[in-house]
């Protein structure tokens, strides 16, 4: 049965199409490894597994009637717990929503829930996604117990390397979604500006704030995204396989994104630009000197959009805040109109230096993250710069993609990130799927299996 | 304290937030970390130059 929690979402689909496997089955083998190993792994806050087995019962019933609702119908999914969700508590790792009652679902979970999914629970985050850990634990690497899975989607990323939900939603206000994916191994997407509806996200930075798909898989991610905002000519992202590169410019930047790294993150980055190489695509240098410029203008404008959007709770409840997010979320309310403004024109700048840089090419490719995962006493005491590498999109709005390109010698995974021009998530999704191919890194969960 | 911590302190008094000199520590140094950051990097040609007010596609 355990095997089941560790298929793709696209394989246990093919399975309860032809009525190989049933919804209530795959729920159950999920529900079992979250019984077995949240204690350990920390990846949710809320698991609400008599919720699940109903909402499995009557995928099935549906199925037995010739009711099939398309390619997610009875897959088990977990939820960030920033999402609303009526029927099961959000807490968003936080006490100051304690008391709050929720009376709509967040809409990429009314998507997922149309389009057949079963909600297994709730996952773990950093609080409001950018304080602590506190209160609910600190969710740990499934490679490596001894370190953090994140973050912010450190509970979502977790839980889909871990067989402990065959995929999840995540939140990604500076790489939320991306981040926790390359730690796990695992694959994460941001889309395109706009393009996934965050209402009913509890929001962070209204302008840097997108939902998002985590999956084992390229193709898992691809038909997520069909119900998550499905494509509004074809209605699906991926139209075809795609085995190879031939003819696709990819530009890889000089500045910022390849200084600094960690060693063993870039031996593995660098050989997997090796590799796309190898599959036809045409490698290009470019410059984007501004890329370096960011970390204060993405960190002013985040602050002072999450101070407007939590001032209220703040002044209300600022006591039922964990002490980094009462100091983070607060900290917005010491910066100038100036200084917000600067860093919109330095944001502008960056857009414009980005599209130009873009304007000849597919797609750009980085490491997602410059370091491996961090111990969680660090995480805890003096958390590192996880945005590293991709912020620079949050503030853009163009697409990204995290996917699985190798391990370090100590065995931790490493992300590579891809982004394309604005919705182009085709033509991502399509060379992220050429990669995970030819070179199938994203296989490498499997080993959880016997790893925990 | 210094006048940097009365500033902080009188506008979190302002603002409404209950915050004691521990945070206001710890933001200060924060937003002051960030603001040497930003000064370095603004902009020096200004006019025209807009912050995105709903964000959108760069042309």
């Amino acid at each position: 049965m355990q095997d089941l929690a560790f298929m793709t979402v696209s394989k246990v689909s093919d399975l309860i199409q032809k009525r190989e496997v049933s919804p209530v089955e795959i729920t159950e083998s999920v529900l079992q490894r979250i019984d077995q190993y949240n204690d350990h792994l920390k990846s949710y806050i809320t698991v609400c597994g008599e919720l699940a087995r109903k909402q499995a019962h009557e995928r099935e019933r549906e199925l037995s009637r010739g009711c099939y609702r398309g390619p997610l119908h009875g897959i088990p999914i977990a939820h960030k717990d920033v999402l609303y969700t009526r029927a099961v508590r959000t807490t968003a790792h936080s006490r100051a929503l304690d008391d709050v009652t929720i009376t709509e679902d967040a809409q990429v979970v009314v998507r997922l829930e149309a389009a057949g999914m079963v909600m297994l629970g709730k996952t773990n985050t950093n609080e409001f996604a950018n304080g602590g850990t506190e209160h609910y634990g600190t969710p740990r690497l499934p490679w490596d117990a001894r370190c953090f899975s994140g973050g912010s989607s450190a509970g979502s990323a977790n839980a889909v390397a871990a067989g402990l939900a065959p995929a999840a939603t995540g939140s990604d206000t500076a790489g939320s979604i991306r981040a926790p994916a390359s730690f796990c191994g695992v694959v994460g997407l941001k889309a395109t500006h706009g393009l996934v509806p965050v209402d009913g996200l509890i929001p962070l930075s209204w302008s840097m704030d997108y939902a998002g798909p985590l999956a084992r898989s390229v193709a898992d991610i691809g038909l997520l995204m069909d119900a998550m905002a499905p494509h509004p000519k074809t209605s699906n992202w991926l139209l075809a396989d795609c085995w190879d590169l031939t003819g696709m410019s990819i530009g890889i930047p000089r500045q910022h994104f390849f200084e600094g790294l960690d060693s063993e993150v870039e031996r593995v980055v660098r050989r997997a630009l090796d590799r796309l190489n190898l599959l036809g695509a045409d490698l290009r240098s470019v410059d984007l000197p501004r890329a370096g410029d960011l970390a204060a203008a993405s960190s002013v404008i985040l602050a002072v959009e999450a101070f407007a959007s939590h001032a209220g709770r703040l002044r209300e409840k600022g006591d039922l805040y964990g002490t980094r997010a009462r100091r983070h979320l607060s900290s917005g309310a010491f910066y100038s109109g100036a200084e917000y403004e600067q860093a919109g024109q330095i944001r502008t700048l960056w857009m414009q230096e980005l599209a130009k840089a873009m304007a000849d090419l597919d797609l750009i490719v980085t490491p997602t993250v410059s370091i491996p995962p961090v111990p969680i006493s660090v995480e805890e005491t003096r958390p590192p710069d996880t945005s590293w590498g991709t912020r620079h999109f949050n503030l853009s709005g163009h697409p990204a993609i995290s996917i699985p390109c190798g391990f370090t010698e100590s065995g931790h995974p490493v992300g590579l990130q891809m982004v394309a021009h604005w919705h182009d998530e085709t033509t991502l999704l399509q060379a992220a799927m050429a990669y995970e191919r030819a070179f199938p890194w994203h296989e490498g969960y499997l080993a959880l299996k016997e790893v925990i | 304290m210094s006048a940097c911590s009365d500033w902080l302190k009188a506008e979190a008094k302002r603002q409404g937030l209950s915050l004691d000199d521990e945070d206001l520590e710890v933001i200060g140094k924060m937003i002051r970390r960030t603001q040497e950051d930003l000064v370095k990097r603004r902009p020096k040609t200004t006019e025209g130059l807009h912050s995105p007010f709903c964000l959108c596609e760069p042309k």
